[in-house]
């Protein structure tokens, strides 16, 4: 038996398989992308209206 | 996350070994699965079924191959104290020897052994292990439930969790420096156009870059990558 210290893990990528994991995965995914959309219409909204009203 | 790792390498079939089997999913207990055995080819097999071909040795993930012939304990530094592996060394090598003498028994004769042939020896053994108060879980070997158990054991040690953090911190920044691009374009942008006073149309077109901005800044603070999260991809590097 042996104790080794431990390097850096290899195969650290990859691909999951589990319906439950993608799920979870696609979940996040697509809030990080509404969030994201939401905050974008946001911020043009307000260049635009910044821009309708200087130029 | 796992920061030791035992490596007992055993001329017998791969067995699992758990004392503790609430502590299964805990990233700081000596635990794998409940006490069942399978023959190594059978075990491959499950492997082979192009959804788990790894196994954690040495802290790196190797395919696993029929001629394994290796038992492995996840650990924890602290929790695994010399008397924790004296114990388990004790009981790993009377199960080794005990499973030893079953193969001689029910295998011997045997090139290929059958089904019910290591079926009668799984329970043998199994029984065996729980006389020896080596396991406590006598739940049925579940090919499935036990290959999602080992994955998820292994994208625990190395730091993914579903839903949660698909990448690490390498991707992070990668992240994190397209976001700042982003939002660099954005402003440029809008003092550009602000400048050459064109239509306030024009603004619109910074929707991309901000988009940019802000999907890179959101995806390096929750530690998910959206594509690869729709993609069923991680990338912990």
């Amino acid at each position: 038996m042996s104790v080794p210290k431990l390097p850096k893990a290899e195969f650290i990528h990859g691909e999951i398989d589990y319906p439950e994991m993608i799920k979870q995965d696609f979940r996040k995914a697509f809030r990080i992308i509404v969030l994201s959309s939401i905050s974008t219409i946001a911020i043009v909204a307000g260049l635009f209206v910044m821009a309708w009203f200087l130029m | 996350m796992l920061d030791e790792i035992l490596v007992i390498r055993e001329s017998i079939p791969i067995f699992y070994y758990n004392r503790d089997p609430k502590a299964a999913y805990s990233d700081d207990h000596y635990v794998l699965q409940s006490g069942f055995f399978v023959a190594l080819s059978a075990f491959a097999n499950e492997m082979s079924d192009d959804k788990l071909r790894y196994i954690v040795l040495e802290n790196k993930l190797y395919a696993l191959d029929e001629v394994s012939d290796i038992l492995i304990i996840f650990g924890d530094r602290e929790k695994m104290t010399q008397e924790v592996v004296n114990k388990l060394q004790v009981d790993i090598s009377k199960a080794a020897k005990y499973l030893n003498s079953l193969v001689e028994k029910y295998v011997v004769g045997y090139f290929v052994p059958s089904q019910d042939v290591l079926n009668k020896l799984a329970k043998d053994f199994g029984d065996y292990l729980r006389r020896q108060n080596l396991v406590e879980d006598d739940s049925p070997f579940d090919p499935f439930k036990s290959r999602s158990m080992m994955q998820k054991f292994i994208f625990s040690s190395i730091g993914y969790k579903p839903g949660q953090c698909n990448i690490g911190q390498a991707e992070r920044l990668k992240r994190l420096i397209i976001g700042i691009m982003g939002f660099v374009v954005a402003i440029i942008g809008a003092i550009l156009f602000m400048a050459f006073t064109i239509q306030p149309y024009y603004m619109l077109m910074l929707a991309i870059p901000i988009f940019m901005g802000f999907f890179g800044v959101f995806q390096y603070a929750f530690k998910f990558c959206a594509v690869n999260g729709l993609t069923k991809k991680y990338d912990m590097r």
